[in-house]
């Protein structure tokens, strides 16, 4: 199956330093009357991206004292100023997950299950994550490429940890029967994910799918005889020869495609180049979802209890670290607002700077992170940002939307309503008909009205 | 006599917040090490399981069937001797994906060295801290598929265009081939990638490819054949382990085929695909009995692959392939660098290398041992007279205490923050990794806060106070091992002070010992039995691919009896491993 191909201009552009081409943002010419659709019927691509900033955030200093439409910037949050009318914050929510182990528990943000326990310290995602859901919904062959997952710092998690909500943010199929979505950590292998398929040196396209078409015979045969489990193992192994044939396939966008990019994610004098790396993957994101290569991502800034040390802030320990000194160490407020900033940079970088198309027109940006005071790991007061407004879908300028009030307490946050409603809003973006997000305690069938315009 | 383990229940989740009695992690350490479960026919007489195998569980006349194309006529089963009086209730069969180091090397005995050089898998997802569990268990995402054949197709160019290693396999490649020897290419180099007899299907179709390609390459032989290749490397009978088995009806559970033995003999002793001598005799039926499978294993052992695998899981169980991406604080410690952690890296390799093959020393020697190995870089951490030159071996100081792994450099920077040391990771390391003790989560009202600390405190002083809190239990299975550690300093630098503080490194842990600093702690824990037998359950995660499970208890327990018998030499160990029952069995596929 081929992806449908849209009609784009080009326009040069600049990525990495390569001299590239990129589609103009869609013309009116090329509208139904209404001006919501293709001439063709087609919906406008609307996109997602979910952002992930572990060891969570000083409540004081990062939740906004205003509600509403008058809300102003708080310390952690100031990075977001240059995009903020794109910008809603959610407070006061409750993670619902049913059991806690430290940090785990903080990815039912971004899946609305709570995970499964394995022994330990190691838990496995309780069920598919927002992006899935969405790119679900989106269907099939849409894109060329279903969706695209990457991660800045490159430190794993130190000894203890593990399970599958480790090994990713993203999952993929139904609980019990997961895919891990591996995050990229090089940005030359994201660009290869994302165009290499494009620009093959020799055109042989027909026979890297006549040998998948014999890997797959191979499969099959071999799952006759296992058990249930390692047949699901195959069948996700099939799903991912199928859409690399479907990739291999694809014609490439009518947009040019941007050269490799010169970043590759290498540490520098044992320093993890965080600025450059993150610069590298919101622009081949972005220049994905402006050329419709595809239509969500995953962005993972840092991985949980990982041993990253934010060095160009100077830090002095590991950020994670640094959270269990205090919500107010000097190392972990420096780090949170620096992970902000990270995020910011990203928006900015999806809005454009006027001679493209600016994605936070037509993309719903979800980030969040794993607890609330990373001290304590508490996750009864999440922390949610929505940006974008998703062909004006959510409201904008945004607001903060506050569930219930702080008390000032760092160790016993409190909390109100469900976090996960935030996650069926997102959801039904894309898909309105969608009924609930989630499992369990944590499950959402009443989607947050508040932050739509 | 072997005999099915009755099911037993799962273990209960551990509380950590309950400090009551005897820690968990102690109870299930002794639970496993608990005397009397050898050999104990009395137990499985009780258990009420009829179906007992009479030694030879192996009598079934398996001639093959069930298994495509598989030839395997495993006609013997003589499990007397080494498995006798065994429980056994095998780990599932199913599939393992081979990891990086395995694919790797397998390219490397399959199409040579140009080949393998090029040869770019997908980076292994680790669970309970090894590669090959993760490999048993996770499934493969789209990214993953595609590098897979992006890699394919690199070592395929690659090894069209040097054929010497496949010319040894199928010599019609050379000279000017004609379109049948891609037939002859499916069937032996097929044979070797599959680890097993492929079938007439199989074969038409990699031809097919392979004449497909060659049309493309406008009747290029050599265009075909890299299009074959392509096939070979990217099927799951070349990505993955299959180990399923025949069914033994009495018992209910599955005996690996000699092919499937042989396979996992290989990839356990050897880290990679089986040579085809190795198959021949599989197919043969040569590795039917104890003492062919046991010859085979020696000569295995004996072999150098068998010490570039056991590098690559001391690697991994060490964690020291991560040091090159462990960050320090420049200006505490201005000495680190990623040369001095691939130094420390290679300086515990040494060790291993000593230990396990250079002297054939007691497993114990590797947490004993009075001597390092150390280039200047290395020296000038320790405080010592540099030997010059590159790596040698030296005699630890006396003042220094150090003794074995736990003292180097690679343990104490990993186990450390980037600003200081970690009593509570390297203790951590030391009940999880080689003591096999489960430690369970913090309770999730536990307070992190710290109390007021004095600011001349030493490190240790401020982890008592921790650990003395209310809900704070967990860190009293770790902190009072680590401490053992704390003259040494996140970069594995000796200091006896610490704030200005004198470092007390001494310990006194029940069920463990007492001790006053690091080399004590270490000849503490060499009598412990539960670090041979936290060995034998390493070797089942990082070579098999699995969690040891509760059924396997008793198999364990033999092994390492056999490990006790043969003087804790890993080499008797690694010997002993392809006759156990938790080898050579498997239950229904998972």
């Amino acid at each position: 199956m081929t992806f449908r191909l849209k009609r784009r201009t080009v326009l040069r552009g600049m990525l990495g330093g390569t001299a590239v081409t990129v589609g103009l943002p869609i013309l009116e010419a090329m509208l139904n009357n209404h001006g919501d659709a293709f001439a063709g019927g087609e919906p406008l691509p609307l996109r997602f991206l979910c952002y992930y900033w572990a060891d969570g955030v000083n409540i004081a200093r990062y939740e906004p004292e205003a509600t509403g439409a008058n809300w102003t910037l708080s310390e952690q949050m100031a990075p977001l100023l240059p995009v903020k009318d794109y910008v809603s914050v959610i407070t006061g929510l409750r993670n619902l997950c049913q059991d806690q182990i430290t940090h785990h528990e903080g990815m039912t943000a971004f899946n609305g299950y709570s995970f499964d326990y394995d022994g330990g310290l190691n838990t496995n995602a309780g069920g598919p994550t927002i992006d899935q859901l969405i790119a679900d919904a989106i269907g099939e062959g849409i894109t060329p490429v279903r969706a695209v997952h990457v991660r800045v710092s490159k430190r794993e998690s130190t000894d203890g940890d593990g399970g599958t909500t480790v090994l990713a943010m993203s999952h993929r199929g139904t609980p019990g029967n997961l895919t891990a979505q591996v995050p990229q950590a090089n940005p030359q292998d994201v660009w290869q994910t994302l165009f290499g398929n494009f620009m093959p040196p020799v055109d042989d396209r027909a026979q890297r799918t006549r040998v998948l078409d014999a890997v797959r015979d191979d499969v099959t045969r071999l799952k006759m005889r296992l058990g249930e489990i390692d047949n699901q193992r195959l069948d996700a192994h099939l799903t991912a020869i199928g859409e690399l044939e479907d990739k291999i396939t694809a014609l490439p966008p009518e947009c040019a495609l941007p050269g490799l990019p010169a970043e590759t994610n290498d540490d520098v004098g044992g320093e993890e180049p965080i600025s450059a790396v993150t610069a590298a993957m919101a622009e081949l994101i972005a220049y994905a979802f402006r050329c419709d290569v595809t239509r969500v991502g995953t962005f993972l800034f840092k991985k949980f209890v990982s041993a990253t040390v934010f060095d160009e802030i100077n830090a002095t320990n590991m950020h994670h670290s640094a959270s269990h000194n205090g919500p107010d160490d000097s190392n972990y407020r420096a780090g949170v607002i620096y992970s902000m900033e990270k995020l910011a940079e990203v928006l900015q970088i999806f809005a454009g700077d006027g001679t493209v198309e600016n994605l936070l027109d037509s993309t719903i940006v979800y980030a969040s992170t794993d607890c609330s005071t990373g001290q304590s790991h508490s996750i009864n007061r999440q922390p949610i940002i929505l940006a974008g407004t998703g062909r004006g879908y959510l409201v904008h300028p945004g607001i903060h939307y506050q569930a219930t009030a702080w008390n000032g307490s760092h160790n016993q946050p409190n909390g109100a309503g469900n976090m996960s409603d935030v996650l069926l809003t997102c959801l039904r973006a894309f898909d309105p008909a969608a009924a609930s997000v989630g499992g369990g305690a944590p499950m959402s069938n009443t989607p947050l009205d508040d932050v739509l315009a | 006599m072997l005999r099915r383990t009755p099911r037993t229940p799962p273990l209960s989740r551990p509380s950590c917040g309950n400090d009551s009695g005897m820690p968990w992690l102690v109870w299930a350490a002794l639970a496993l090490a608990a005397p009397g479960c050898k050999g104990d026919d009395a137990n499985a007489d009780n258990d009420g399981d009829a179906g007992t195998a009479d030694g030879t569980a192996d009598d079934d006349a398996d001639g093959g069937s069930g298994t495509e194309g598989d030839t395997d006529t495993d006609t013997d089963t003589d499990t007397e001797g080494d498995t006798a009086g065994i429980e056994i209730e095998p780990a599932p069969g199913g599939i393992r994906k081979l990891i990086q180091r395995e694919y790797v090397a397998s390219i490397e005995l399959l199409l040579g060295p140009e080949a393998a050089a090029v040869a770019d898998p997908p980076a292994d997802q680790p669970q309970e801290g090894f590669d090959a569990v993760g490999a048993s268990i996770l499934s493969l995402d789209i990214t993953a598929v595609e590098q897979y054949e992006t890699s394919a197709r690199a070592v395929a160019d690659a090894a069209v265009a040097n054929k010497s290693t496949l010319a040894s396999h199928v010599p019609c490649v050379s000279g000017s081939p004609d379109a049948s020897c891609y037939d002859e290419v499916a069937a032996v180099l097929g044979r070797l990638a599959y680890r097993r007899p492929l079938q007439q299907v199989e074969i038409d179709t990699l031809v097919a490819v392979a004449l497909d390609g060659q049309e493309f390459g406008e009747g290029d032989f050599d265009s075909g054949l890299k299009y074959m290749l392509s096939v070979m490397l990217q099927t799951p009978s070349f990505l993955y382990v299959v180990e399923v088995g025949e069914p033994l009806e009495d018992l209910g559970f599955r005996k690996l085929t000699q092919l499937e033995l042989v396979t996992r003999m290989s990839f356990f002793l050897l880290g990679r695909t089986p040579a085809p001598a190795l198959l021949d005799k599989a197919e043969a039926g040569e590795l039917a009995t104890t003492a062919q499978i046991r010859a085979e294993a020696e000569a295995m052992v004996g072999s150098t692959g068998a010490r570039q695998a056991m590098n690559g899981f001391f690697d991994e169980y060490l964690r020291l392939r991560n040091l090159p991406t462990t960050s320090k604080d420049a200006e505490l410690f201005p000495l680190y660098n990623e040369t001095l952690a691939e130094s420390m890296r290679q300086e515990s390799l040494l060790l291993v290398n000593e230990v396990l093959w250079e002297d054939d020393l007691p497993y114990q020697e590797l947490f004993t041992a009075d001597y390092t190995f150390v280039n200047d870089a290395l020296a000038e951490l320790y405080g010592i007279a540099s030997p010059g030159g590159n790596f040698a071996r030296v005699q630890w100081p006396a003042a220094q205490n150090r003794a074995g792994y736990l003292s180097q450099a690679s343990f104490l920077t990993y186990q450390s923050g980037s600003l200081r040391n970690s009593p509570t990771k390297r203790g951590r390391f030391v009940q999880q990794s080689v003591l096999c003790n489960e430690i369970p989560p913090p309770p999730p009202d536990v307070n992190p806060s710290l109390p007021e600390i004095p600011p001349d405190a030493t490190l240790r002083e401020i982890l008592d106070q921790h650990k003395d809190q209310e809900g704070c239990t967990c860190h009293q299975s770790t902190d009072p091992i680590g401490f053992a550690f704390e003259n040494y300093d996140a970069i594995g630098a000796f200091r006896t002070t610490e704030n200005g503080q004198p470092i007390d490194a001494s310990g006194n842990v029940d069920g463990l010992g007492q001790w006053q600093n690091a080399a004590e702690f270490a000849a503490v824990l060499a009598e412990d039995p539960r670090l041979s037998t936290c060995l034998v359950q390493n070797l089942i995660r990082g070579q098999i691919g699995h969690k040891e499970t509760s059924g396997e208890t008793d198999a364990i327990l033999a092994l390492d009896t056999a490990f006790v018998e043969a003087g804790y030499r890993v080499r008797d160990l690694l010997v002993e491993f392809p006759l156990s029952p938790l080898f050579r069995y498997v239950d229904e596929p998972k």
